[in-house]
């Protein structure tokens, strides 16, 4: 297996009595999209801020292709950086800003010019070369940025919640350029944000961390649909989560006793025989019907429906438990009046049994 | 009418019927004992709440806590507005907010938070020193421009205060002595009193203060900004040193205008002294002839080194305060304050030591 391009290995960084980061410990191999998910106050701008040096760890190493980085200043460690606002230059034109990182470099004119000449064009600006950047919109002043981080062809790029400042629509097509840019260069790259729709959207894998911890790194899909812990689960959509007790596990699939009288089964998640658990589920993963389906569905009543354009979204009521079920629109259930009878029921894979307090 | 609970129990398990009013009062009377039955883990639990009258956040934070209790207790009869409550309530309670504890004051704490203030200080003073022996290689990142719009916003816009304060200072004191003066007839030396108080002492001074409140605030807000906003992260990426950009420029306008403004302080404040002495029947030939025959240049020259000194203390400890603001939104504006409160602490303790120096020296 190829060697890691950047290495963290039991980093910890304290401000004060305040643990920012534990033991965090992962790898990004070479040319690959990494995306650093977590609510804000998790520990994952502190990371970032120790991979590009403005901070020191307490403890724990980072590498960059197998060299340590703890005494290198910030703009020797070979890494692009590009923030929240653009930090451009405001006296320097576009070309002289995606210009600068060579310049400090020592590359040559002719060199460097391509080089810039070859950037605006990957990030769609080649005409707006001589433009200052107070001329610019914030999108295109964010993709002057992108160029600086990449054009002396970093060994990696850290993006610190680069879309944040954005509105949705420009974030969305950003997002796609982004990881087409990634794709195509080929660069490594480690992007920061809270934002769980734009990790998804960009990554190859993602590290959800919370409290400074890193709780699980994976596929979205990954994460997404083997959530290792309830935290997981709810940071990357909704779930939902029926109570029950853990009657018999079998081959990984917990049979689960609900508070309503249905025997279930699910994915055993780290519970016990006798256990009380939730059954961790998507709301997309239930299927529902209406009367009775028989022993292996549950009952439940229909609260509400609601029309959202691309799915219905029905919230309904399992043993007082309420539980939110999306289905295409094509269902015809959003004629069915309040309180009407339902059932519920879902493939043993889709569903997790978690423990309770999780 | 207050709230009620009653327990049925029927094979094993149990039913717990709440009724009544479920605020904060009714839900306090039967809390403990709604979670001591809670608390019976090995029988299942329903409670029905349909007979309840009043809801508030108080009732359903009961109802959570019968839920955490128990684990697996099943609540019946819950309007749909009481559902989306409590789900509320479960949401908020999955994620705690860390108890904040005050940190208790202790002697050593303070010390120690004392000391390493005094070492990031003296840390930095290196740094800025460093910034300035490697100034010749770093032409390129001074940006000259800057120096001089720090010294106009520090210096020139600065004079108008500067006469205001300096006239009035000079005035105050030459009032205040005259009237206990007069009674020994020493009326005419109030002129070499206040000339040689304003010039040896309070000119510097004084100017120092003005210029820690108008620009050591100013600095600190203007760099505190910069790093809020990660503006001086994307530099030391650049490998652009923030000291030579941001803080030198600055340091040095402080060091220029200061002596200036001293001067003109000076000037100011013994205008002022001449008015009252001209009130006071004294003519201002007589003042400047006492001025000139009791003030050397050597007073001047003295206090025009300690204003420059002053100058570099009050804008690197409001620069020091820009780069070690810290995050959120409150930051620059404890940040502009410690550099009003350090600014002048240094100045006065910094002539303290001028005061020990010149009297060895016999300025």
């Amino acid at each position: 297996m190829a060697e890691p391009r950047l290495r963290l290995h039991q980093l910890s960084h304290s401000f004060g009595r305040v643990r920012a980061l534990d033991a965090l410990s992962f790898d990004l191999m070479p040319g690959e999209y990494v995306t650093l998910l977590g609510p804000s106050g998790s520990g994952k701008s502190t990371t970032l801020a120790l991979i590009a040096g403005f901070l020191n760890q307490d403890s724990g190493s980072i590498e960059l292709d197998s060299r340590t980085l703890r005494h290198t200043p910030p703009h020797r460690r070979d890494i692009g950086l590009v923030f929240q606002a653009p930090q451009l230059l405001p006296h320097l034109t576009v070309a002289e800003n995606v210009a600068f990182p060579l310049a400090m470099r020592r590359v040559g004119r002719a060199e460097r010019d391509a080089a810039v000449a070859r950037m605006l064009a990957l990030v769609a600006l080649a005409g707006l070369a001589e433009r200052m950047p107070a001329t610019l919109s914030g999108g295109q002043q964010q993709r002057v940025a992108l160029a600086r981080a990449l054009v002396f062809q970093p060994k990696l790029v850290l993006l610190d919640e680069p879309l944040g400042a954005l509105d949705r629509q420009l974030r969305e097509s950003m997002q796609q350029e982004l990881r087409a840019l990634q794709q195509r260069l080929g660069v490594s790259m480690l992007h920061v944000t809270h934002d769980q729709a734009e990790a998804m959207a960009v990554s190859d894998r993602m590290a959800v961390i919370d409290a400074g911890r890193l709780r699980q790194i994976g596929t979205p899909r990954e994460l997404y649909e083997h959530p290792a812990d309830g935290f997981v689960a709810a940071f990357l959509g909704e779930d939902n989560r029926l109570p029950g007790r853990v009657e018999r596990i079998e081959d990984d699939i917990a049979f689960v006793r609900l508070s309503g009288g249905a025997l279930m089964e699910a994915k055993a998640a780290g519970v016990v025989t006798g256990g009380a658990c939730f059954v961790a589920i998507r709301p997309e993963r239930l299927a529902v019907a209406t009367g009775d389906m028989g022993d292996d569905a549950v009952a439940a009543i229909l609260r509400e429906a609601s029309f959202r354009g691309d799915h219905l979204r029905l919230r309904v009521d399992v043993d007082g438990t309420s539980v939110i079920v999306k289905r295409p629109t094509v269902v015809p259930l959003a004629a069915l009046p309040p309180g009407s009878a339902l059932s519920l029921a879902w493939q043993p894979h889709h569903a997790r049994a978690l423990p309770v307090y999780s | 009418m207050s709230a009620t609970l009653a327990v049925t129990e029927t094979d094993g398990a149990a039913l717990l019927t709440l009724g009544g009013p479920l605020n904060a009062t009714g839900a306090g009377a039967i809390w403990l004992e709604a979670l001591r039955h809670a608390g019976q883990r090995n029988r299942p639990l329903r409670v029905d709440v349909a007979g309840v009258t009043i809801w508030d956040t108080a009732g359903i934070t009961l109802l959570a806590d019968i839920e955490t209790t128990h684990g697996s207790a099943r609540i019946e009869g819950m309007t749909s507005q009481v559902e989306a409550l409590l789900t509320r309530v479960r949401t908020a309670r999955q994620t705690p907010p860390r108890a904040v504890k005050p940190t208790p004051f202790s002697l050593i704490a303070t010390l120690q938070g004392g000391i390493t203030a005094a070492a990031d200080g003296l840390a930095f003073l290196g740094e800025a020193v460093l910034a300035l022996v490697l100034l010749p290689w770093r032409l390129k990142m001074f940006r000259f421009s800057d120096l001089l719009r720090a010294a106009d916003q520090a210096g020139v816009r600065a004079i108008p205060l500067v006469l205001l304060l300096g006239s009035l200072i000079g005035l105050i004191l030459a009032f205040q002595s005259l009237v206990p003066m007069r009674r020994f007839g020493a009326d005419i030396y109030v002129a070499s009193l206040v000339a040689i108080s304003l010039i040896r002492e309070l000119g510097p001074l004084l100017a120092a203060v003005i210029l820690s409140g108008r620009s050591g605030s100013a600095f600190a807000a203007e760099i505190g900004t910069m790093k809020v906003n990660q503006e001086i992260d994307a530099l030391i990426t650049m490998g652009l040193d923030p000291v030579t950009m941001l803080v030198l420029p600055r340091l040095l306008a402080a060091i220029v205008v200061m002596p200036a403004l001293t001067v003109v302080l000076d000037f100011a404040g013994l205008f002022g002294m001449s008015l009252v002495m001209l009130a006071d029947g004294i003519p201002t030939v007589a003042v400047g002839n006492q001025i000139t025959g009791w003030v050397t240049s050597h007073d001047l020259y003295g206090a025009l080194a300690k204003a420059a000194v002053f100058g570099a203390a009050v804008a690197g400890v409001g620069c020091r305060a820009g780069m070690a603001t810290g995050l959120g939104p409150e930051a620059v504006g404890i940040s502009a304050t410690r550099a009003v409160v350090g600014g002048i602490v240094a100045s006065i303790l910094l002539d303290g030591i001028f005061a020990v120096v010149f009297f060895r020296l016999g300025i």
